[in-house]
């Protein structure tokens, strides 16, 4: 398995690569813990936490806040939106209890001790979900950068490159930071709202309120609360942050950090996703119809109301989160891929150790920018089922955490207690019944009033 | 003299021939790569084993909604 094996002194276990390069990662923790710069430990462990859900902020989960805030203006959804995000928190936490703990991925975990089949239709099901959704990030990145002119080609294949290039660092710390450094960019569309000068009273009395509900309870609206929780959190969410905790090297000793980077994760992207709702509430008082709006289509509706800065930043938004999710999607599937067929599957390993995992990285990426590009490929037909696969594939990966986070055996005292377990299974039920009726209504939609 | 960090943050990766006791001293047991023990098959409650012929059936209805799903978009992809 390993291409550059380290002999130890006394001929025990051989040492790669990739345990090299963790444990250096590792000693500056510890370096920076011994001498009590907890502000220096809180920085080497943030990572994972904020790319999951910054990732979640993805190209169509953008497009989504702003046609809501384009549907329904400042009201019900943007606490709404925040109560979604703690949900995502609690479920995301428990991910990173179970990397620390047993130093295995989600994908892995599975296999190990619910045998082959669970463990390999965990991972089907994840690289065919993810394939779809890299679809969708690559026209999201096609239409931020289209606003500006750049040709399509242009703009998935350099994203493609970008991607490439990040992914060849072949070092997990270089690749988290230059990440972060493009995921902080989804904060793009707060100065876009500050644009869009919402009444600041509207918005604190709507946290307050849960409203108003323009139009009423119809079924768009219960379509839209059901296709948001059904995308509160997905699959891959969850096999990336417990991947990319075991890669960074956590142990139990920085379980509360890895709550804290979740918790800080959670939090920008509520404000991002808030932003972007207040951001496109100027076409709902002025009653544009935004509801076959695509991702450009915003930012040039938006030109009268925020200026040609308010709408060049919503499209840079746009990429950004196409990008970025992009990135983190692709990492997942090659993670869960690794782990399950048991070969290397770190971003520390060298391209000799880990060529397959690389290869299903950026295969993931590639194959799907190429789908992007052939001329009259079926992207409306992906992007009508990419969301249905995703909320229907949620319920059996949420089961799995809930059953390995449970499981003392390999969690032992990190495992879920009363409380922990009270918010988890309740917050896991009503994702899972959310999930399935929104698949069911997404296939029968005769089934919701009009 | 630390060696621990001498050799940490000094010699490149290339030049770790000589010792890799820093490593394992860093890295616990089971982050070594190659050392990673199995867990072995989780023992089922009669329970958890109905919730699995649960989750059985509920990928044969999963496959049969995504399947009518891509067959009502490709009609209206069409």
């Amino acid at each position: 398995m390993s291409g550059h094996p380290f002999q130890s002194l006394d001929g025990s276990n051989r040492v790669t690569v990739e345990d090299v390069k963790r444990a250096r990662d590792r000693l500056q923790v510890r370096r920076h813990r011994s001498a009590g710069r907890w502000w220096m430990v809180l920085w080497l462990l943030v990572g994972p936490g904020i790319l999951v859900m910054l990732g979640e902020n993805d190209g169509p989960s953008m497009i989504s806040y702003a046609t809501t805030g384009a549907s329904y203006g400042i009201g019900f959804f943007l606490p709404f939106i925040a109560l979604t995000f703690v949900m995502a928190f609690v479920v995301q936490e428990m991910t990173v209890r179970l990397g620390a703990a047993t130093k295995r991925g989600h994908a892995e975990l599975i296999h190990e001790r619910f045998g082959r089949f669970w463990g390999f239709f965990a991972m089907a099901d994840l690289v065919l979900g993810n394939l779809l959704t890299l679809v969708t990030e690559f026209i999201a990145v096609r239409a931020g950068l289209g606003f500006f002119g750049v040709p399509p080609a242009l703009s998935v294949l350099g994203a493609f490159v970008l991607i490439v290039l990040i992914v060849s660092t072949q070092r997990y710390w270089t690749w988290e930071r230059i990440v972060l450094s493009f995921a902080i960019f989804n904060l793009l569309f707060v100065p876009v709202a500050i644009l869009a000068h919402p009444v600041s009273s509207e918005v604190v009395r709507s946290f307050f309120t849960w409203g108003p509900i323009a139009g009423g309870v119809t079924g768009g609206f219960i379509l839209l609360i059901m296709s948001n929780i059904g995308a509160t959190v997905t699959p891959w969410m969850l096999f990336f942050q417990q991947s990319a905790t075991v890669d960074k090297g956590l142990t139990p000793a920085d379980i509360r950090h890895g709550r804290i980077d979740t918790a800080l994760g959670a939090v920008i992207a509520a404000v991002a996703a808030i932003a972007t709702v207040l951001a496109t509430t100027p076409l709902f008082l002025h009653h544009i119809d935004a509801s076959n709006f695509e991702g450009a289509d915003f930012a040039k509706a938006l030109v009268p109301y925020v200026g040609n800065v308010g709408a060049t930043l919503f499209a840079l938004g746009l990429f950004e989160a196409g990008i970025v999710a992009a990135i983190t999607i692709s990492l997942s599937s090659a993670y869960a891929f690794g782990e399950v067929t048991n070969r290397p599957h770190s971003m520390n390993s060298s391209l000799r150790e880990g060529w397959p995992f690389y290869a299903v990285l950026i295969a993931a990426a590639g194959i799907a920018a190429v789908l992007v590009l052939i001329p009259n490929a079926p992207l409306v037909f992906i992007t009508l089922i990419v969301n249905v696969i995703a909320t229907l594939a949620m319920p059996p990966a949420i089961v799995f955490l809930l059953l390995l986070v449970n499981d003392r055996e390999i969690m032992g005292e990190y495992a879920n207690r009363g409380l922990s377990n009270f918010f988890g299974i309740a917050v896991t039920v009503f994702l899972i019944l959310a999930g399935i009726f929104y698949g069911i209504v997404t296939v029968f939609p005769h089934l919701l009033p009009s | 003299m630390n060696t621990l960090n001498n050799t940490a943050e000094e010699l490149p990766i290339s030049s770790y021939t000589k010792s890799t006791e820093w490593v394992h001293e860093v890295l616990e047991s089971d982050q070594l790569s190659d050392a990673k023990q199995h867990y072995g098959r989780r023992r089922l409650s009669r329970g958890i084993l109905v919730l699995f012929w649960g989750l059985r059936v509920y990928v044969a209805v999963m496959i049969f909604l995504v399947v009518l799903q891509i067959w009502n978009a490709f009609h209206v992809a069409k």
